[in-house]
């Protein structure tokens, strides 16, 4: 790095993009968090391998009569009992490396980086199309004012108000009763998209408000003025104008609504309302876990303590996103399954 | 100020009809498979289903079978189907133990996290401040279902010193009542702990720069004075507005994750229940009563601080 090139001095060659990247890395906590969400994300990636050439077996593959043969001794992997088998780290050539899940007898290794696979895919996913659908309701809310603005934030305040958690078990419950069938869009009540749907509908007030008050306040700026003057349409203007200017609260945004999202999806799941069998998350895991805490205390915890290292580095990620890209900025939104954004923090 | 109240109470009203239309959406419309055979529950009779049939009106048209609903809501006819128990019944059940819960927890997180917070902005930037900021991020960042067994497993199962799960009601035993919800109350508040503790901080940091604690400080008032009785008063006003929003927020939701973890036979225990056995008419019920409670309290909340803070009352009229 130039050191002789000051950042935010008035001769710097380097973008502003550049310079919020130079800010990222110099702020050595949210590297950490960065380079251990990437390590999360390599971690479930590598499922298939684990399972196929050091577990050999797959995440719903059952094993209730199967015995292994440890240094000489035989285990049984459940016991007559309907016991099963604790962590074996890598006794048995990494086979249940942390055990088996219930009385199925499933290796709890191959569960949690098949599961952490669906938790990270369901809070990417969600989380893009939330803040996609958020930023079009903001920027139209902001941008035309008028009814278009009195309709959709009353909306917004409205869902905002809902108990959401309630009404996302009653969603989720009831579309994996009987699935979803409207127009062209057909789900069977097992599939993913089902907490996916309900994740991205019931979130778009977290990000969809604070981004139309952006653009509300965006939208009286010389800028803005001056393509009007040019002679310039709606759509270039939201789109064109307004939409690049929103680029780095999106950014924080996204980041922390992935978090939020794999909150939700893990309630969701741990109550029955979210992933169904045979797709199991870590929040699935987790209400299987908690059945065995007594005797095999790693089934609940371990899946509990993936989910709070990404939500906590995607966290941290997140807020030093908005120090990096706007050192100003006080716009934020909280992971939590609460689910309330303070007013006062956003103000 | 009675006009704040009527147009309040108003838009409430109008928050739980949106909700109510929802959940008949929810459960009546979207779902793709015949809305009697859903409500019958997994094991039911053809006999059954035919009489859920012509109870609720399915072959009527969609307004007149929201009429039926509520109708069957508010006269506590909602029943669930196997067995045939009246779900009013149930959720009037578990109200005690969720309020036990939900109260003691909100007291908990609030003293705490005021405690904390106060005394991270009076040594702001020194090692207390910073000792608590890691601990309110790790406690925001903590879900309930990672602390919840964590501390069953320690201090429940290994060193036994809490009773496992259950709940004694508060009347029958008080000191019961108490060790049972010990662990529950603080699993539910470690995280508003922690965001309350940040919250007051950044309020009071933001108000020390206020004219009048230069006055205060000006008319010769003790460094502890100007904290308490200005920083403080002062920065309180917008935590009691979000305690308001959070404590309906955490009755209707991360108190049902702990009620199952704990076994507490709450509204959210019941709920919990009849998600595993795919009961419907138990999640219909709890979903109104529970977003009756959310709205209800936070149009209580907006109208006490309406008569806290004038400026609020007035609307934009008065900016």
């Amino acid at each position: 790095m130039n050191s002789t090139n000051r950042p935010g001095s008035a001769g710097s060659d380097r973008g502003p993009w550049r310079l919020a990247l130079d800010r990222f890395l110099r702020n050595r906590l949210a590297v950490g968090f960065l380079v251990l969400f990437f390590a999360i994300v390599l971690f479930v990636l590598a499922a298939p391998l684990w399972a196929n050439h050091v577990a050999h077996t797959g995440p719903n593959q059952t094993h209730t009569v199967e015995k292994l043969h440890v240094n000489g001794e035989v285990r049984e992997v459940v016991t007559v009992e309907g016991k099963p088998i604790g962590p074996q780290w890598f006794e048995a050539g990494g086979k249940f490396f942390l055990g088996a899940d219930s009385r199925l007898g499933r290796d709890e290794m191959v569960r949690l980086m098949y599961g952490g696979r669906i938790s990270l895919f369901i809070g990417v996913v969600s989380a893009l199309i939330t803040t996609t659908l958020a930023v079009i309701l903001g920027l139209l809310a902001g941008y035309y004012k008028g009814w278009v603005d009195t309709v959709i934030a009353r909306t917004l305040d409205v869902l905002w108000s809902l108990p959401v958690l309630l009404l996302g078990i009653a969603l989720g419950v009831s579309l994996a009763i009987s699935g979803l069938k409207i127009g062209p869009i057909e789900l069977s009540g097992g599939s993913i998209w089902v907490p996916i749907l309900v994740i991205s509908v019931f979130t778009i007030p977290y990000i969809a408000r604070p981004i139309r008050g952006e653009v509300l306040s965006l939208s009286q700026k010389e800028f803005v003025e001056a393509a009007i003057a040019q002679g310039a349409g709606p759509l270039r203007l939201m789109f064109g104008e307004i939409l690049p200017n929103l680029a780095s609260t999106i950014i924080v945004f996204f980041t922390l609504s992935i978090a939020n999202n794999m909150l939700f999806e893990a309630a969701l799941s741990f109550l029955g309302a979210g992933v169904q069998p045979p797709n199991s998350s870590w929040g699935t895991m987790i209400s299987i876990g908690v059945e065995l805490l007594q005797t095999q205390p790693l089934l609940a915890i371990v899946p509990g303590v993936m989910i709070m290292l990404t939500v906590l580095s995607l966290n941290v990620i997140g807020d030093g996103l908005r120090d990096a890209l706007d050192p100003r900025s006080k716009v934020r939104l909280e992971a939590r399954t609460g689910m309330v954004e303070p007013e006062g923090a956003a103000v | 100020m009675l006009r704040f109240i009527v147009r309040r109470l108003v838009g409430m009203v109008f928050v739980l009809f949106i909700v109510s239309v929802l959940v008949f959406v929810i459960f009546n419309v979207i779902p793709n498979s015949p809305p009697a055979q859903r409500l019958a529950g997994k094991n039911a009779t053809p006999v059954l289903v035919k009489s859920i049939e012509e109870e609720w009106g399915f072959d009527e048209p969609l307004p007149v079978q929201y009429a039926t609903m509520m109708k069957k809501v508010f006269t506590g006819e909602l029943i669930q189907y196997s067995p045939r128990i009246p779900v009013n019944e149930q959720i009037e059940e578990g109200i005690p133990a969720t309020f036990s819960l939900s109260i003691g927890a909100g007291i908990i997180w609030l003293g705490f996290g005021l405690l904390l917070g106060y005394l991270s902005a009076v040594r702001a930037g020194g090692k207390l401040d910073k000792l608590l900021t890691v601990v309110a991020i790790a406690g925001i960042s903590i879900p309930v279902f990672l602390i919840a067994p964590v501390l069953i497993y320690f201090l429940t199962y290994k060193l036994e010193i809490f009773p496992n799960g259950g709940y004694v009601k508060l009347t029958s035993d008080p000191w019961e009542w108490l060790t049972h919800l010990i662990l529950p109350w603080f699993t539910l508040a470690v995280l508003s702990i922690g965001f309350y503790s940040r919250v007051l901080r950044s309020n009071m940091l933001d108000a020390m720069n206020e004219d009048y604690v230069r006055t205060a400080r000006a008319k010769g008032l003790s460094e502890r004075q100007v904290m308490t009785r200005h920083v403080l008063r002062n920065s309180l006003i917008p935590i009691i507005t979000l305690f308001g929003l959070d404590f309906g927020a955490t009755i209707a939701g991360t108190a049902i994750i702990t009620e199952v973890l704990y076994n507490i036979p709450g509204v959210g225990y019941y709920a919990a229940h009849a998600i595993s056995n795919l009961e419907l008419p138990p999640i219909m019920g709890v979903t109104l009563y529970g977003a009756f409670f959310v709205v209800f309290f936070n149009a209580v909340v907006d109208i006490g601080y309406a008569y806290l803070d004038p400026r609020v009352r007035l609307g934009a009229s008065a900016q």
